[in-house]
């Protein structure tokens, strides 16, 4: 009897894990907590959320992204009070309004804000790039905007291949 | 098992630490050589008014970059300016966000190496600094496989090393413990048949170390064991012997009562016999217990610290009648008493024992001296008799149990061969010595020696 029982959960228990689940993780992009980068892989790391659905509308799902990462092993890229103004797409670019605050951003750190921003949205839309800038186009690094595609966000150097 | 184990422990142990030595020091020297050559090419780039594409292609031209695999050269914002694996044309804005790029943008100069599969990948990032700004950083990355081949190299030689060093140290660990554990079974071996009683049983093993010694020690217990063994034999035999005479004439003595007619007066006489033989059982079986008592009882009760002279008198009163009767005289000369550690008790047999073997074997009108004597340290009683003397090869046996020189006469004086064997150890026990001197018609001197004990003794005992 109890030979028979324990079959039967084993049996149960194979056949739950072969049945499809539906994938309700949307990954967010964040700059890893570490002060220092040399230890990590990469600067941008995906934190796996599961409070959002990917079937929500882009802007809930980007209001969400602003407002920072749940875990402590990243942090959140963005000044105070960034809000999420417009999401545009025109043809295969995906245009990212963001209130002003995000203009306080400068240098290598506002880089890595736009590339967390970039990597999340083409994770949620079909876009092939994605252009970031202020409601009231304010300078970023002496732009008014700033476009991204997947290729132009370089994390790895893969380039010293062993032959 | 233990031996093979640690020694495995110690050797994986030291062959990490060396490959990780190895590979630090080569880490080290790599570090040395990349961010020194990525220092200076940022130090000519950083000379420039503006750095840009232009700029970066102008310093690089004159560097020496055959052996990078890649450099790069980013502004502040770690836009790609410079790639030395891209074309110019198809540049767009490329942002190298790697780890150490940023670093390198926070004013850090960063190197990374890693060994895998015979190939050092190091990586070197260094701030582009003018004035006190930094404006850009230098990437740098190298796949060396010369210096990897090399580290593979030495790390393999160490590991084959350490692997033939443990199986060398497997082989002779295997080697001596069989060795060993072989002697150890011929000792073991010997142990038993020792216990089945062949203690002429001799264990041979070769070598000089401590087995050997354990080898010879063991050999001279069994020895040791063999005398004892012998000793013993030779004791039931004699005292099985001496036993079975009074008893058989006991036996003889009241089967002839009951079988045959006596007048009164034989039967008194053969009843007389029985009990003198019955005395003289009763006195060696006491003096056998005496033995007995003496060898077993090895605790140090009742010393006391006396002065010898009054016990030699008490022996003497005790014993001048059957001088006298036998027509011998005892002389003392006793002024030269000193204090001894003895048992009182035991001070009185051994000199009992003597004067009366003095009395037995002397001849009449004989004379049997005791005196004391000081000798440095030690404290002598000289008991000298006018007697038969002794033989001289009986002179080593006479201490033996159930030694008798004349046998005839000890019978006829109900000597039962115990006596001396009792004083020696007696003596012995008290930690003292004794010898005998003889020549035969003239006499026997028996000295006795214990150590002074040159201490407060009561007034009364002196």
């Amino acid at each position: 009897m109890k030979n028979k029982l324990s079959m039967l959960l084993v049996l149960l228990l194979i056949l739950s894990g072969c049945s499809k689940v539906p994938n309700k993780t949307v990954s967010f992009y964040y700059p890893s907590a570490q002060s220092t980068f040399v230890s990590t892989n990469n600067v941008i790391l995906p934190e796996q959320r599961t409070d959002i659905s990917i079937n929500d509308d882009i802007c809930n799902i980007l209001q969400k992204y602003l407002q920072g990462p749940q875990a402590l092993s990243f942090r959140t890229p963005f000044p105070y009070n960034t809000s999420l103004i417009e999401v545009q797409s025109i043809g295969s670019n995906l245009l990212i309004v963001l209130s002003d605050e995000f203009a306080a951003l400068s240098g290598v750190e506002l880089i890595i804000a736009c590339a967390g921003i970039t990597k999340t949205c083409l994770t949620l839309h079909d876009a092939v790039s994605v252009t970031i800038q202020t409601e009231t186009n304010q300078l970023l690094n002496g732009q008014k905007k700033i476009t991204m595609t997947a290729d132009s966000i370089l994390l790895l150097d893969n380039s010293a291949v062993q032959e | 098992m233990t031996y093979v184990v640690l020694t495995f422990a110690v050797l994986v142990f030291l062959n990490i630490y060396c490959s990780e030595i190895n590979q630090r020091q080569f880490f080290q020297g790599k570090q040395n050589t990349m961010v020194e050559k990525a220092t200076l090419i940022a130090g000519e780039i950083a000379k420039a008014d503006v750095l840009n594409h232009a700029t970066a292609i102008n310093v690089v031209s004159r560097t020496d970059i055959d052996s990078l695999s890649r450099l790069i050269v980013t502004d502040a914002s770690s836009a790609i300016i410079y790639d030395s694996t891209v074309e110019i044309s198809i540049l767009s804005p490329t942002y190298a966000l790697f780890p150490q790029v940023i670093q390198a943008l926070q004013g850090v100069k960063v190197f990374t190496a890693n060994y895998h599969d015979g190939f050092i990948t190091s990586v070197a990032a260094v701030p582009i600094i003018n004035g006190s700004a930094t404006t850009g950083c230098l990437y740098i990355i190298e796949l060396d496989g010369e210096d990897g081949h090399l580290l593979q190299t030495l790390q393999n030689n160490i590991l084959t090393i350490t692997l033939l060093l443990e199986i060398g140290l497997i082989l002779f660990a295997v080697f001596y413990v069989k060795r060993y554990t072989r002697r150890l079974r011929k000792i073991m071996a010997s142990m038993r048949i020792i216990q089945e009683g062949d203690y002429s049983h001799k264990v041979r093993l070769g070598g000089h170390d401590e087995l050997t010694i354990l080898g010879e020690e063991f050999n001279y217990l069994t020895e040791r064991l063999q005398i004892s063994e012998n000793k013993r034999r030779q004791f039931v035999s004699d005292a099985s012997h001496e036993l079975k005479t009074p008893l058989s004439s006991i036996k003889l003595l009241s089967d002839s009562i009951l079988q045959y007619d006596m007048d009164m007066q034989t039967v008194r006489e053969f009843a007389g016999d029985i009990g003198s033989e019955a005395d003289r059982l009763n006195r060696m079986t006491l003096k056998l217990l005496a033995l007995t008592k003496d060898e077993s009882d090895t605790t140090e009760n009742e010393l006391e610290i006396i002065y010898m002279t009054p016990t030699i008198e008490r022996v003497v009163k005790m014993l001048n009648d059957i001088a006298g009767a036998n027509n011998i005289t005892i002389t003392t000369e006793l002024k030269n008493d000193s204090p001894i550690l003895i048992q009182e008790d035991d001070l009185y047999q051994i000199t009992f024992n003597l004067v009366e073997n003095g009395i037995k074997y002397n001849v009449s009108g004989g004379t049997l001296s005791i005196s004391l004597h000081r000798q440095e340290d030690m404290a002598t009683l000289r008991i000298s008799d006018t007697g038969v003397g002794i033989p001289p090869d009986a002179l080593s046996h006479v201490f033996e149990r159930f030694y008798r020189v004349d046998k005839a006469r000890a019978r006829q004086s109900g000597g039962s061969g115990l006596g001396l064997a009792i004083v020696k150890n007696m003596v012995e026990r008290n930690n003292g010595e004794i010898h005998v001197q003889s020549t035969v018609g003239k006499g026997t001197t028996f000295t006795v020696s214990f150590p002074c004990f040159d201490m407060e003794v009561e007034s009364d005992e002196k």
